[in-house]
């Protein structure tokens, strides 16, 4: 069963049935105050009867100047009575000598009662007992109410009972049709506001289920989506207002997931076709001297020549890929190495390279032991240090600067040579991004030595920028945490490319 | 009059690769290096056949196509990727067809050969030693007396002369001379190429290559 259906019964019943009992129960009490009253008023009646009959007997004792009187006396004065007033006086009980109650009187009143209102009152005057002052019962007969009210009179030495009675019908009739109505007109005021509850009910719900089909739309894939915060319970608001926060970080989190899924298809793209530029030449060389019939000695050595060279070109391209999965996959071996020891090292390794182009590296370190793995961090360096000699003329030299910066440790190093446009710049840690292709293949470089370094120093949580003038020349400066960077447990092989 | 073909590559190699199997089919062959020179030329010269590479410098491949439609010259393009987005874009805009890099020498010279047939470029006599082909009207002669060659024959025989000194296997003769579909044996080439042995007398000079298929040598 739906919620709001849930809702409107057990709030529905529960009003019905509060306002049924407590009508019913105010009928009911107000019933009995009724039927007291009348009690009331019959004994009252009583009263007075004896009170009449009291006053007669004495006036016979004044009149005969007796103390006493007798029974054939006092069965003249109800006589009397009853001839009198009648009315409301029913039965006169004696008891006789042996204590046994016997009808006495009966009025005319008391024939139209029947026969079972009569037995039952033989019984209530037996039941009653010498000190009860007065009894009384309520007695149905043939749809009729009747209240009877007795005493005990002793006016001479035999017991008599009175009895008086009253028909209360009409408060049973009266009874009887404000239940009826209550019931009527409850059922019809329950109807009514059932209707209301409903409507109510529905409405206050409606957030939800506007909540619901904005959901539906969101599940669909259409992250974007908003709910509206501004309508409903503060519940409501604060359920949609949380859902547009996980909606949001569910479209932020795919954003970032196509993203790196672009990225990857971008490389393997670009990589695809380094791959098969190099292939082609080898492929098409390779069949022209197997195919030919007679090849001239000079085309032959050409020929040949160019296959080992592509081939070359595809060997530090598998190389370069291999050094870029390593990183990606491998721990860092970190040991606090001495940025002057780190100097040196470099500039015995690229004494041959330096000694080529003529030119000088010149070096500034301050007294620094920075946390790092040495072998990378030597290759990077080496690489921006070969990159800044390729762009350089003879005999111009290079500056390797390393510094403390706070919690810093900075490297730049800065070339005068050919430099970069604005544009490059942006792109050249791009995978396989290389300026001037032409040159750059010759001297067998494949457009991943930059990638790498930015993956290298990416995973000693560093940074690494560059800074170029066309015909000026460039700094690249690499900056790395001197205090070594607790793991934070991230999976290096979820590493973006790029 | 040889067939005259502009290449249009900037990658060195596979320009210079292209034009030596070029040469080896007996087309004059001109390298251009970057996209709108290339378009200049077309322009100011005539070609009959376009190598295109859509990996260009600047203008690439398809802007390249748009630029010489006019001139209506067939082109080949030669394409690294296999993305057949790039493949469909490239015959929509009116190549002739497509090479997918890295590619093998034969490979190229039979789609080369195609589409020349193509555009009826390739209509002008032929001539072997003493034998002249009439390609316009499937007429062979030897030595001036005609020979009775089947249709299947004279376009094989066409295909030999047209590609003199180079092996060719015989899938790619099959390919070349009966079309992609056809579903025979390779025993049809066998059959073909000793018909054209015997009625044209080249037994010494239609040569089988073990491993490589067959060479008419000149």
């Amino acid at each position: 069963m739906k919620l709001w259906q849930k809702i409107f019964l057990a709030v529905f019943s529960l009003t019905v049935i509060c306002i049924s009992i407590t009508g019913d129960i105010t009928i009911i009490r107000s019933f009995q105050m009724t039927v007291d009253t009348a009690r009331d008023r019959a004994v009252s009646e009583v009263e007075y009867i004896v009170s009449g009959l009291d006053s007669q007997v004495l006036y016979e004792r004044l009149l005969n100047d007796n103390l006493q009187i007798s029974e054939e006396k006092v069965d003249e004065i109800i006589q009397k009575w009853l001839g009198e007033n009648g009315g409301q006086l029913l039965f006169v009980f004696a008891e006789n000598q042996n204590g046994v109650t016997y009808e006495a009187e009966k009025t005319a009143a008391a024939g139209e009662l029947g026969e079972a209102t009569q037995y039952i009152t033989q019984g209530l005057v037996d039941q009653m007992d010498e000190d009860e002052r007065y009894f009384s019962e309520i007695v149905s007969d043939n749809n009729r109410y009747y209240i009877l009210t007795g005493t005990r009179w002793v006016p001479a030495e035999r017991v008599r009972y009175l009895i008086t009675w009253s028909d209360i019908s009409d408060i049973y009739r009266s009874v009887n049709s404000q239940l009826r109505f209550q019931m009527i007109f409850s059922m019809v005021l329950s109807a009514i506001a059932g209707i209301a509850l409903i409507f109510m009910v529905v409405r206050m719900l409606e957030p939800l289920r506007r909540i619901n089909s904005g959901l539906r739309i969101i599940a669909r894939g259409r992250y974007q989506t908003r709910l509206p915060e501004g309508k409903g319970a503060p519940e409501m608001r604060e359920l949609a207002h949380n859902i547009n926060v996980m909606a949001k970080s569910v479209e932020n989190h795919t954003e970032k997931l196509k993203l790196q899924a672009e990225n990857r298809r971008q490389f393997v793209d670009s990589l695809a076709h380094e791959m098969k530029t190099p292939l082609t030449s080898i492929l098409g060389f390779a069949d022209m001297l197997r195919i030919s019939r007679k090849i001239p000695e000079e085309k032959r050595e050409e020929y040949a020549n160019i296959i080992f060279e592509e081939a070359k070109r595809l060997k530090n391209l598998s190389g370069k890929l291999m050094e870029l999965s390593m990183t990606k996959h491998v721990a860092l071996d970190m040991t606090f190495v001495s940025a002057r020891e780190l100097v040196a090292e470099l500039k015995k390794t690229l004494a041959p390279l330096l000694a080529q182009k003529h030119s000088q590296l010149l070096v500034y370190t301050d007294d620094m032991f920075i946390p790092m793995d040495r072998e990378l961090m030597k290759s990077v360096f080496y690489n921006l240090i070969e990159n800044a000699c390729k762009a350089s003329k003879d005999g111009q030299n290079i500056a390797f600067i390393a510094l403390r910066k706070e919690k810093w440790a900075v490297f730049c190093v800065k070339d005068n040579g050919i430099g970069m446009s604005e544009t490059d710049v942006k792109m050249a840690m791009e995978p396989f991004f290389m300026v001037d292709k032409m040159a750059s293949r010759q001297a067998g470089g494949t457009g991943l030595g930059l990638m790498l370094c930015f993956e290298i120093v990416r995973q000693h949580k560093g940074q690494i920028g560059i800074e170029s003038q066309l015909g000026k020349g460039t700094v690249v400066t690499v900056s790395l945490p001197l205090e070594q960077q607790p793991d934070d447990g991230e999976d290096v092989k979820e590493g973006e490319v790029g | 009059m040889k067939t005259r073909i502009l290449v249009v590559e900037d990658e060195q190699h596979i320009g210079q690769m292209i034009e030596a199997a070029l040469g080896l089919a007996g087309y004059e062959c001109e390298i251009c290096r970057d996209g709108r020179r290339a378009v200049a030329k077309v322009h100011q010269e005539n070609y009959d056949l376009i190598l295109l590479d859509i990996m260009l410098p600047e203008m690439n491949g398809f802007e390249v196509i748009e630029a010489i439609k006019s001139r209506e010259i067939p082109v080949i393009f030669l394409t690294a990727l296999q993305d057949v987005t790039d493949k469909v874009k490239g015959l929509r805009l009116g190549a002739e067809d497509y090479i997918v890099k890295p590619f093998e020498i034969m490979e190229l010279l039979a789609r080369i050969e195609v589409v020349l047939r193509r555009y009826k470029k390739n209509l002008e006599i032929l001539e072997y030693r003493d034998i002249r082909i009439y390609p316009d009207r499937h007429l062979v002669e030897k030595a001036g007396r005609q020979v009775a060659l089947t249709p299947k024959e004279f376009d094989l025989f066409v295909f030999f002369v047209r590609n003199k000194d180079i092996a060719i296997g015989r899938e790619r003769l099959l390919s070349a001379v009966w079309g992609y579909e056809f579903m025979g044996e390779s025993r049809t080439v066998d059959i073909h190429v000793q018909q054209l042995r015997k009625k044209l007398d080249l037994s010494k000079q239609l040569v089988t290559i073990p491993k490589l298929g067959y060479r008419l040598e000149s």
